[in-house]
C-alpha cells in the first residue's frame, strides 16, 4: 500500500520584533532622593506618589527612608527615563539626582 | 485655612483675610529658588554635563512660564469670593499639583536663601533681621502647603 504523502505542515517561525530603547542598553542610573530639613514628609510621599504613580503604602516606605536613612535609591533607569524622572522631581523642588549604577 | 468641599472639578477652602493676604505674599514671591540643583553627585561624565545644562534650562523656562500662568490664574475673578468673613479659594484639581511646586518652591528657596542650615531649630536662634523674612516665608509657604494636603489624610 502505498503511502500517502500529505503535505508537511511546519511550524511556523516569526521572529518578535526587537522593542529595545536606548535605555535597555546603556548603562543604568539610580534614580535617588536625599534628605533635607525643608521637604514636609507628607509632601514628599504625596510627589512619590505622583511622580511614579506609586501606591500610598510604597510612597511612605520610600519616604521613611530618605528621612532616616539620608536616601532612597527609586528606580533603576536608563540615562533618558533617570533624566526624565529627576527633571520631574526637581520641579517640585526635592533634592534628587541619577547616580550611575556601577 | 479649611477644606470646605471637594468635587471632582475643584477644591474650595475657605481662608480666613489674613491668610488670604500671607497667601498672595507667598505666591507673590515665586520664583525664589534660582537654579536646579546638581543633577548627579558622582557622575562627571561628558553626558552628565550635558544633562545638568538641559536640566538647568527647563526649570530655567519653566519658572518663567508658571508665573506668567500664576498672574492670569490668580486673576480669575472666580478665584477668591467674599462669603461673610471669610473668602473662598478655588482651586481646579487639574492646577492643585501645579500649585503645589510653586509654594514648594517658596519654601525651599527660602531656605537656601537662608544658607540652607541643616538644623532648622537652631539656626533661627542666630537669624538676624535680613533673614526673618525667608523664615517666615518659608513657614508660611509650609502652612499653605499643608493645608492643600491636609484631605489626603482622610484617603
Amino acid at each position: 500500500m502505498p503511502a500517502v504523502n500529505e503535505p508537511l505542515v511546519l511550524p511556523e517561525i516569526t521572529r518578535e520584533e526587537q522593542t529595545d530603547t536606548r535605555d535597555d542598553l546603556a548603562p543604568g542610573y539610580l534614580v535617588i532622593c536625599w534628605n533635607d530639613p525643608v521637604n514636609l514628609m507628607q509632601y514628599v510621599s504625596h510627589v512619590f506618589q505622583q511622580v511614579f504613580r506609586w501606591p500610598k503604602e510604597k510612597a511612605e516606605k520610600h519616604m521613611l527612608e530618605v528621612h532616616e536613612k539620608g536616601k532612597s535609591v527609586l528606580v533603576r533607569e536608563g540615562m533618558e527615563k533617570a533624566e526624565h524622572h529627576v527633571h520631574q522631581l526637581q520641579s517640585y523642588s526635592l533634592h534628587a539626582t541619577m547616580e550611575p549604577d556601577r | 485655612m479649611k477644606l470646605l468641599r471637594a468635587t471632582e472639578q475643584e477644591r474650595v477652602y475657605a481662608v480666613r483675610p489674613s491668610e488670604l493676604q500671607m497667601l498672595l505674599v507667598v505666591l507673590g514671591c515665586y520664583p525664589v529658588l534660582t537654579r536646579s540643583r546638581a543633577i548627579s553627585k558622582s557622575g562627571d561624565s561628558e553626558q552628565l554635563g550635558d544633562a545638568q545644562k538641559l536640566l538647568d534650562e527647563a526649570m530655567s523656562e519653566r519658572r518663567q512660564t508658571m508665573r506668567q500662568e500664576l498672574d492670569t490664574w490668580l486673576k480669575s475673578p472666580e478665584r477668591f469670593h467674599q462669603a461673610g468673613n471669610h473668602f473662598e479659594w478655588r482651586v481646579e484639581n487639574d492646577h492643585r499639583e501645579w500649585l503645589l511646586q510653586i509654594i514648594n518652591d517658596v519654601r525651599v528657596g527660602s531656605w537656601v536663601e537662608l544658607g540652607s542650615p541643616d538644623d532648622l531649630d537652631a539656626a533661627q536662634q542666630q537669624f538676624g533681621e535680613e533673614s526673618a523674612r525667608h523664615l517666615a516665608l518659608m513657614e508660611l509657604a509650609g502652612m499653605f502647603q499643608s493645608g492643600l494636603l491636609l484631605d489626603e489624610l482622610n484617603d
